[in-house]
């Protein structure tokens, strides 16, 4: 079933369809709500919660023929933007350094040192992005949007996302290169 | 749309764009080529690349936190299910009503409740009238029971100004 057809089964109160809309989108929204929370484990589960309770209040409300992945993505982006408002998170920054959940080609320990000192420094970066900038540069890189659908989502022209992009990654490749274990240059 | 690479800069700036969209044939072919000889370049788009692999290697959902949170949403479904009920139950005692009480008829009805009691109110209004004026009257020329009697006998319709005026004058 699509998620459009199981938005119908909602508006119909059926329990399973939004379980299984719950397990396809669960996950992926709780990963990008705790970067848009620097990872505050608690906020971006309330904000999951939150997103969810929209669906299913909003079920009636949902157009038919729109992508019902731009919708949850976008109440998603809405509701960050709303706690950012409310709250000033950037006080309460939690850069967790996780060497356990590092990826990579197996390395040595001074790599994976360098490694967890990257991601540290990604994190420290992000943080410091305000949350439209945060918000287009998790929706492509971590949520594997398209442009149009950030556009959609962010509710500016495709031109602005790619923009934003540009100078983000510009931004972020020349601060991080220092960083990178596996830079001949830097090391 | 073709770009002709030239310098580092150039190089860098095509990796990036090809991070955000997609790079045409020529374009790769003269990217990859430069990467191959270039340490600087490589580099660069290796902590771009290792910045996605970050991000993306996060995707796996942490159970415990879904299910808790599910949990709060499916007693949430459940509620909003019930109130969902309770407005079905209001439309359908709606919906009964409407077939068994035509609106025309309702119409009717509430025209003629009003013109009665329109009509009440105006009755009540005109008798109470009558009898303040009578008791005006009777408090001004100090008319004993005989002379309200010949004033009611009279009658309030048919009472003619000059009348009135005449009996008060006497009395008084």
């Amino acid at each position: 079933m699509t998620d459009e057809q199981l938005m119908g089964a909602i508006r119909e109160h059926d329990r399973a369809a939004f379980g299984q809309l719950y397990d396809r989108y669960s996950g992926r929204l709780l990963l990008l709500l705790r970067r848009m929370m620097n990872n505050d484990n608690e906020k971006a589960q309330d904000l999951l919660h939150d997103v969810f309770i929209r669906v299913l209040r909003s079920a009636g409300r949902f157009e038919h023929g729109k992508s019902f992945k731009t919708w949850i993505y976008t109440i998603a982006v809405n509701l960050c933007k709303n706690e950012y408002r409310r709250l000033s998170v950037r006080q309460n920054i939690g850069h967790g350094v996780n060497l356990e959940t590092i990826p990579q080609k197996d390395k040595s320990a001074e790599q994976k040192l360098d490694l967890a000192m990257f991601r540290h420094a990604l994190n420290i970066e992000l943080d410091k992005l305000p949350a439209y900038l945060r918000s287009t540069f998790l929706l492509r890189f971590q949520s594997g949007m398209t442009i149009r659908e950030i556009a959609e989502i962010m509710n500016c022209s495709q031109g602005t996302v790619k923009s934003r992009l540009f100078y983000l990654m510009q931004n972020l490749a020349e601060i991080l290169k220092s960083y990178n274990p596996y830079n001949i240059e830097a090391t | 749309m073709k770009m002709k690479i030239q310098s580092c800069t150039d190089i860098q700036r095509t990796i990036v764009l090809g991070k955000i969209d997609y790079l045409n044939q020529a374009d790769l072919k003269q990217l990859r080529a430069h990467l191959e000889h270039c340490p600087k370049c490589a580099g660069y788009s290796e902590t771009l690349e290792l910045v996605e692999s970050i991000l993306q290697q996060e995707w796996e959902p942490e159970k415990n936190e879904l299910r808790s949170v599910r949990k709060q949403l499916y007693s949430a479904f459940e509620k909003n299910l019930q109130s969902g009920r309770n407005h079905r139950f209001f439309y359908w005692v709606l919906e009964r009503l409407t077939w068994r009480v035509p609106v025309y008829q309702v119409a009717v009805g509430m025209i003629l409740m009003f013109i009665v009691t329109f009509t009440a109110v105006k009755h009540s209004d005109s008798q109470e009238g009558i009898s303040l004026e009578r008791k005006i009257i009777a408090g001004m020329a100090n008319l004993d029971t005989i002379q309200l009697e010949q004033l009611d006998n009279i009658g309030r319709s048919s009472l003619e100004d000059s009348t009135l005026i005449s009996i008060t004058v006497t009395s008084m």
